[in-house]
Formats: structure tokens, sequence, C-alpha cells
């Protein structure tokens, strides 16, 4: 089974609708091939099916999109294709938007000059003029919608669709009139039955062509999409990854600069291809990535944020304040660190562990403020707790804060969400 | 399986380990890095298709498998290791991976994979973690405990349909205790249980990871890019 039925470039004998078949249904060529033939021979029905496939299935080739240029060339290119498709737009878009107004105005002008006519004395015919106006009228409707069709949504696009009806609706209406002037009722009809006659031909042999210029066009909008994300692509690996690089060979000497612009480098892009951005910004995993960002891109040492739930509020500022100054302790004397923040309806809580060799904290002095002020005292003043246990194993600095009252409905709403 | 990672190697014979990644430089580097007295890569592969041949004509006791990879049907690591269920419990499969996202991790974990580490991990962890799923024991990255805690809901007391989707406070707790960066030693010391009793845990979290038909857990991991 092959994923979508198309028509293969190679192994054709007619236009590959035979190959394209078997290729999908998974049977051999030469069945698919005595059965259509047969079903040709029999009642006819084996050539309509095959040049319907035609119609309908797509060459192989306008399913897949040329890959294009390479990236750096895309970007110049894709940029001018962008603004000159824009340019273009704009222009017909102006001619149109105004196309009611002057519609409206070629019609007054019309029967003004018409009943001027008139009282000039000329015999009007308005068994000519009428049907005339009225085909004119349908032309301009039907017209009108042509540019504005493409780009509408879908609720737009229904109502311009049934003005286009419309307008060939009095087009045909019009016309009919005119004819009933000149011919009796009954040729009419047999004219009728002709004209229909003729036209379905035309379309059974003009509808191949325009459905290929159709997918052709689609096809090509499609690449332009492509192209132009590449170059978006392009434009941010230009700036980030790019002079990374460069920065990383100036300074291939110092291992410790050398890792802290690859980790630097490395959160960029990873927020680049993976973060979503529709989604909020400001909630407790952003604020302790964006601390422990900072925190590493000064001092080197790499700090590893783990999350579950999640939280978001200015109530969140203290304990975001005790984890930073958590994460600098911890960076400062012991090396890496890891952070695991946890937000549950009642509560939030941040560990911050090290595997450094651990401290005695009654044998800090009092004037050291770092410790005992602005994480402890931070989080009492909160309402939360702060604990450090410490040894040979490492430090872990353990925070809770309670969700305030008039912000537990918040708090829950944002775990859920 | 003793308790700790180092007694188990001593005198037994190396693992045998094939190396599953699509960069032949990161590969190289890996196997440097592998501790040569405990380890031996028997192969390696850099696509879906020959990592699932070469897997199937050496029978490694542990793949380490990269979670993106090209060819097969598009699926990664996750098809391989769906593609060489018939050899469990033989051989096992440690997701390693410098994605992060959740739903790659979690589509590997829930093809069988018993573990996953990310690429960043030093030489001697990656070479513990081996021989911890070589014993038939579960290895979860804080990353991956962060992962289970968000997805099976942080809160001890939570009413579910199913048995599985529920995980039991233990089993939070040790999470929990992984995801601030515990080992399992210290995760047993701190909960005055046996490190056996840890990694039990560790390994019902990873059933229930990968039974847990709730669809939540497929919706959750698409909902989070990145953690």
């Amino acid at each position: 089974m092959h994923g979508v039925l198309t028509r293969p470039a190679e192994g054709r004998i007619i236009a590959g609708v035979c190959a394209g078949l078997a290729r999908y249904l998974g049977l051999p060529v030469a069945w698919v091939r005595i059965g259509v033939v047969a079903l040709a021979l029999f009642s006819g029905v084996g050539v309509v099916f095959y040049a319907w496939l035609w119609i309908f299935v797509p060459d192989e080739h306008e399913a897949v999109l040329t890959a294009g240029d390479p990236v750096r060339g895309a970007a110049e290119q894709t940029r001018e294709q962008v603004r000159e498709q824009a340019r273009s737009e704009a222009r017909w878009g102006a001619v149109l938007g105004r196309g009611w107004q002057v519609v409206f105005g070629v019609v007054l002008l019309g029967v003004a000059a018409v009943l001027g006519l008139q009282v000039l004395g000329v015999q009007v015919n308005w068994g000519l003029i009428g049907p005339a106006a009225v085909v004119l009228l349908g032309i301009a409707l039907a017209w009108l919608q042509l540019d504005t069709l493409r780009g509408a949504g879908r609720a737009g696009r229904a109502g311009r669709i049934s003005s286009l009806v419309l307008g060939l609706l009095l087009v045909m209406a019009g016309v009919l009139a005119l004819a009933a002037g000149f011919v009796g009722t009954e040729e009419l009809w047999l004219g009728l039955v002709v004209a229909g006659v003729i036209l379905a031909g035309v379309v059974l042999v003009a509808a191949p062509w325009v459905l290929k210029a159709w997918r052709d066009a689609t096809a090509k909008s499609a690449a332009l999409a492509v192209q132009t994300e590449r170059a978006e692509i392009a434009a941010h690996l230009h700036d980030s990854v790019l002079q990374t690089l460069a920065l990383i060979q100036k300074n291939a000497d110092t291992a410790s600069t050398v890792v802290r612009l690859a980790r630097a480098q490395e959160r960029d892009l990873r927020q680049y291809l993976y973060q979503d951005p529709s989604r909020p910004t400001g909630s407790l995993t952003d604020r302790l990535e964006d601390l422990a960002a900072t925190i590493e891109d000064d001092h080197g040492q790499p700090i590893e944020v783990v999350t579950a739930g999640s939280a978001t509020g200015p109530w969140l500022d203290p304990v975001l304040q005790a984890s930073r100054e958590a994460m600098l302790n911890g960076v400062r004397h012991a090396g890496p660190v890891q952070v695991y923040a946890e937000a549950r309806p009642d509560a939030v809580e941040v560990f911050v562990k090290d595997r450094g060799p651990g401290f005695d904290l009654t044998s800090i002095p009092p004037d050291r403020l770092g410790i005992r002020e602005s994480v402890i005292g931070r989080m009492e003043r909160a309402g939360g707790t702060a604990k450090i246990i410490t040894g040979d194993g490492g430090t872990e600095v353990r925070l809770h804060l309670p969700v305030p009252e008039e912000n537990g409905r918040n708090g829950e709403e944002g775990r859920q969400g | 399986m003793t308790a700790g990672m180092t007694e188990s190697t001593a005198g037994r014979a190396p693992v045998r380990v094939v190396i599953v990644d699509d960069h032949a430089i990161f590969r190289t580097g890996l196997k440097a890095d592998l501790d040569p007295a405990a380890i031996q890569v028997v192969g390696e592969a850099g696509d879906v298709d020959s990592a699932i041949r070469t897997i199937h004509e050496v029978r490694p006791d542990v793949v380490l498998l990269d979670v993106h990879l090209p060819g097969g049907r598009g699926g990664g690591g996750a098809e391989v290791a769906t593609a060489c269920q018939d050899l469990a419990p033989e051989v096992r499969f440690l997701a390693i991976s410098v994605s992060d996202a959740a739903e790659d991790v979690v589509a590997v974990i829930r093809a069988g994979a018993r573990g996953y580490v990310t690429k960043t991990i030093s030489g001697a962890d990656v070479s513990g973690a081996v021989q911890r799923v070589a014993g038939g024991d579960a290895v979860f990255s804080p990353r991956l405990a962060g992962f289970v805690l968000d997805a099976f809901g942080t809160a001890d007391v939570a009413v579910r349909d199913e048995e599985l989707d529920l995980l039991s406070a233990r089993e939070l707790e040790v999470m929990r205790l992984i995801a601030r960066g515990y080992t399992y030693k210290e995760a047993a010391r701190e909960l005055f249980i046996s490190v056996r009793t840890v990694e039990t845990h560790v390994s019902n979290v990873l059933r229930k990871l990968q039974l847990s038909n709730r669809h939540e857990l497929t919706r959750w991991a698409g909902e989070r890019g990145l953690l």
C-alpha cells in the first residue's frame, strides 16, 4: 500500500493511471491494465474510468515540492517574491475595492444618458437596452468576486460564491431576453439545447487543463510558504548559532567559556525549537528557567530545572527570589545544581540541590545575609518555610509557600490548564 | 541484582551494548565515554531499519537508543523499540535524547524502553544506567520523573477510573526525590527503605507509564512541547 494515489513518473504507458493504481492497491500492474482494457472493450466504461482518474489523480511530481535553493540564497529570493506578490495584490485590491462604487456610477451614468436621449426625442428601444444592461451588471457582479474569493474566510466565501452565481444568472437571463427579441420561442429552446451540448463539450475538453493549472498554482503557493519558513529559520540560525560558533572558535583555549557559550546557545535553540508560542509566559516554570539561565550565564555552572504542575501570579515572587539565592549559593560553592519545582493546588514547593561539600549552618557569621535573610527570612515573611539540609552528599534548600487564600482558585485553574 | 551499581559489575561478563544514533560523531564519543571494563559495544546503527536488523543479529543486552532517528516509517526510536519487542526481555532499551520534548520521551518509553537519560549525561553515569537497565531495573532521570509527576498529577489523593492511572503515595514520593536529583540510594535513605524497594517502586511507575491507556497521557504529552 502506497500512502497517496498518484500517477508515477516511470513505468507509464499512457498517463500512468494503471501504474499508480497498481502501486496504491498493491496489485501487479499487468492485472490492473488487463482489467481496464477488458472494461473498455466490453462497454467503454474502462475508457471513462481511465479518463476520470487521469483528470483527478495528481502527477507524482505535483505532490513533491521542489526543495528550492540552498538556504542562504532562498532567504533573499523568497523575501523578494513575497514583496512582489504583496505589491501586486495591493494594486489589484485597490482597484477592485472601489469596484462597487464604479459599477454604481456607471449604472447611474447609463440611465442618465438614456433618459437624456429620450428627452432629446431619440426613439429608445427598451427591449434592447434593458437586457444589455442586465448582462453588463451580471458580468460586473461576477468579475468583482474573482480576486476577493481567494483570500476570504469560509463565511465570506459562501456569500461571494452566491453573488458569483447571481451574476451568472443575470447574464444568462439578459442574453435570453435579448435573443427572444430576434427569434421565436421554439428556435430559442432548440438553440439552448445546442448551446448546452457545446458548452458541455468545451468543459470536457478544458477541464483537465483548468485542473492542472489549479494544481500547479496550489503546489507553487505551498512551495512559497515552505521557502518563507526556511528563510525565517535561516535568519534565526544566522543570528544565533553561527555567531556563537564564531565566538567558540575564538575562545577555543578557555574550556569554561566554550562550555558556557555552548550551554547558552543550546538553551536558546531549544527554546526556539520546542517552545509553544501559544503558551502563556510568566508561569513558575518560565520564571525559574529564566533565573537559572541568567545564573548559568554568569557562573558557567549547569542548572537543570524540572517542574510539575504550573502556577502564575505575583504571589510567587518571594519563592522565586529565594530560589534564585539558593541557586546562586549552589553554583558559587558547589557546582552543578538540580532544581525541582512543584505547583500543587494548595502550595508551591521548590527544591534546590547541589553535590558540594556542604557547610555548617551555625558557622555562618550573622552579617552574611545570603542564606539567613534572603532565603529563610524572605520565605517566613511571605508565610512560607525554608529548610536547609546540608551534609556530605551536598546541600538541599527546600522552599514551601502556601497558595494565598484569594489566589486559591487561580492556582487550581493554572494547574489544570 | 545487588543494591549498588558498582557491586553488581564485579566479576561479571561485560554488558553487550548496541548504540543507535544517527550522528556518527555522537556514537564515537559515547563509545569512548563508556566504561570499557563493564561495557562492550557490539554494534552500531544510524537509522531505524539498520537498527532493527543489527539488534536482531547481535542480540545485545542493552540498546542505547536515540529518540530521533531517520528511516523506517518515521517513528524514530519508538519504532525500533516496537519492532524489537519479540526479543524482550533479553534485549532491553535505554532511551538517550537531546530533545527533552515530553511527547518524544513518553513515546519511546511507552514503546518499551526501560529508561531515559539526556545526551549531556557523563560517561560514568551512562555506564551506570546501562548496567542498571541490563539488570532489569528502570532508569529515571530527574526530567523523566518530572514528566511523570506532571502527567499523573502531583496530588496524592486523586480519583481515577483505573488502578493503572494512579500512582501510590510511595511511588509519588520516590518520583519526587528523583526529580529533586536524588540517587536511588539517597532516596532509599531519605524514605527509610531499601534500595531494592526504591527500584521496585520505579519499575512499577515505569510499568504504569507503559500500560496506562488514559488518553490524557497522550494529550498531556502533546500539550507540553518542552518542560
